[in-house]
């Protein structure tokens, strides 16, 4: 959209520093843009990683646990199961990445012990196998937890910067530039027909 | 001693229907038959006919397995001219009932229907009733046993445990106290209770607390317990003393297994120490123990052999039923199956 404004200097002046504020405004933007995609892809390969570990550490936790449902009846596996010995305390704080909030997700005092809530003459070895490997994934887990919604929250960022630094590259600094160019051509007009007028009227003045 | 043969006598009928019932329990061709089966539906199919189990779909099977095991228990029952080795058998679910309701009252919390056993000696109902009537019943215990109807009381070994258990998790917090207390003292009943129906019987929970033992010292082993923990979950009235356990705690599984010497070294070198297998040989143990039933011609003992064979065979069928459902190979099926009886 064209910026209409008033052709005159002091307007040009007040082009001019929008310009350069605008200019300004994109390289930093466009810095920041780049060091959050930097960040972004770092916690991208690192999301991938854990996410592997943790489907794998997952999945052998899974066959365990399958193994300790199969060799153990369903009323001493309920039974088992029906209490643990400690609540799992996660503390969740903020980060700041570039300006942007990111979650932090921290396990407190994680004792690996506390799942093993039963008796250990009626229930199989196998359910120790297969809780301990519960356990083991767990912070893996949290991390993931933490890792992709980082990646959700950077993801809209840099989305957000991308276009704002569009809109500045494409639409706005040209857009400020055409009318810095428009009032300057418009200013040299009025000049030059200022001095064409008082030449006329230097001539009219001298033939008198 | 006449007493006894009297007894013995008795079972003489029960026995001969007992043999006949094991002409169905699973043998190792069919086992490994099963085995050999690539889909769980075609395992699920071959136990069905063998023992004529209605037409359910294979989802159901730990449903059906449950109904099959409650029905043979009350046919076995209904012949035997006493139920004290069924009531004996049943002990170890009414501890787990009283498990499941203790930890529902205590923690506050709700157990699924399917965590309760339909083989105990006292229905859930019941048991509920007399646990929530505790509190009220325990002030009369100085009064004479005919003012407290029997059937408003839990058995008094029963009482004891609930009460204990009541007490050691009031004190500690710790819920995994209310399994180790009713699991002492559910094998220390057993044996108790055992010494009446005879040697063989009485030699069994001997063998089950001994085996649990075993189990309790080598996990304790792997899962670091203290000494104070180990203390508690043991079970007293076994060939070894408690002391001669506790001595092994936090020991490598070769020295345990030298220093406990047979049978027990045998079962933990067979298993190379890892205690999910100990386990397995632990069940193949008494399951040896009973195979000497089969030369006993009268007596509970045969009744004892073949329920607990029976069990056997249905946690067999679990493990392959749930192996094959899941895709596990035969080799990981196989070496988490139990012995057969027959």
């Amino acid at each position: 959209m064209e910026i209409r404004v008033n052709a005159t200097r002091m307007e040009l002046l007040k082009l001019k520093n929008r310009v350069r504020m605008a200019q300004r405004g994109h390289k930093l933007l466009k810095d920041k843009r780049d060091e959050l995609m930097k960040i972004f892809l770092g916690l991208v390969r690192e999301n991938k990683e854990v996410r592997e570990r943790v489907e794998r550490l997952l999945g052998q936790a899974y066959r365990s646990f399958l193994v300790s449902r199969a060799v153990m009846s369903r009323e001493a596996l309920e039974e088992a199961l029906m209490s643990s010995r400690d609540e799992l305390k996660v503390s969740v704080a903020l980060k700041q990445v570039m300006n942007v909030v990111v979650p932090q997700f921290k396990v407190e005092d994680a004792d690996e012990s506390s799942v093993y809530a039963y008796g250990l003459a009626t229930t199989s070895a196998e359910l120790d196998d297969a809780l301990g490997a519960f356990a083991a994934v767990l912070p893996d887990l949290i991390r993931l937890a933490e890792v992709e919604r980082s990646v959700e929250i950077l993801a809209d960022e840099i989305e957000r910067t991308r276009r704002r630094v569009n809109a500045l590259e494409y639409v706005l600094i040209p857009e400020l530039e055409v009318a810095v160019k428009n009032i300057a051509m418009r200013l040299g007009e009025m000049e030059r027909s200022n001095a064409t007028r008082l030449m006329k009227i230097k001539d009219i003045v001298r033939g008198e | 001693m006449d007493a006894i043969r009297r007894e013995e006598i008795d079972y003489l009928a029960a026995v001969a229907r007992i043999r006949v019932l094991e002409t169905r329990l699973l043998r190792d061709q069919e086992i490994d038959r099963m085995l050999d089966m690539q889909v769980a539906d075609d395992v699920w199919k071959m136990v069905r006919e063998l023992w004529d189990l209605p037409e359910e779909p294979l989802q159901d099977f730990e449903r059906v397995l449950g109904e099959h095991l409650t029905g043979l228990y009350s046919y076995v029952t209904s012949f035997l001219p006493s139920p004290d080795v069924v009531y004996w058998l049943g002990i170890r679910n009414d501890y787990h009932n009283l498990k499941v309701l203790l930890k529902e009252a205590l923690l506050h919390e709700t157990a699924n229907e399917g965590a309760f056993s339909d083989l105990g000696t006292v229905s859930v109902s019941q048991l509920r009733s007399q646990l929530d009537a505790f509190e009220e019943v325990r002030p009369h215990e100085h009064e004479p046993e005919v003012l407290v109807s029997w059937q408003e009381r839990l058995p008094a070994s029963y009482q004891q445990a609930v009460g204990d258990a009541q007490e050691r998790y009031q004190a500690t917090g710790d819920p995994q106290i209310i399994d180790v207390v009713l699991d002492r003292y559910q094998l220390g009943d057993s044996r108790q209770q055992a010494e009446v129906l005879g040697p063989e019987i009485h030699e069994m929970a001997v063998a089950l607390g001994e085996m649990a033992n075993l189990k309790i010292l080598l996990r304790s082993n792997k899962l670091g317990k203290s000494l104070q923990f180990l203390r508690l979950a043991l079970v007293e009235g076994g060939k070894l003393p408690p002391y001669r356990w506790e001595e092994l705690l936090g020991r490598a599984a070769d020295e345990v297994a030298s220093s406990l010497g047979s049978p027990y070294e045998e079962l933990i070198r067979s298993a190379g120490a890892d205690p999910g297998r100990v386990e397995r040989e632990a069940d193949n143990f008494i399951l040896k123990m009973l195979k000497t039933s089969r030369y006993v011609a009268m007596g509970p003992w045969p009744v004892v052999a073949f329920l607990w064979a029976k069990e056997n065979d249905v946690r067999n069928v679990r493990i392959l039923l749930s192996g094959k459902i899941n895709g596990a190979s035969t080799e990981a099926i196989r070496e988490r199956l139990r012995d057969t009886y027959v």
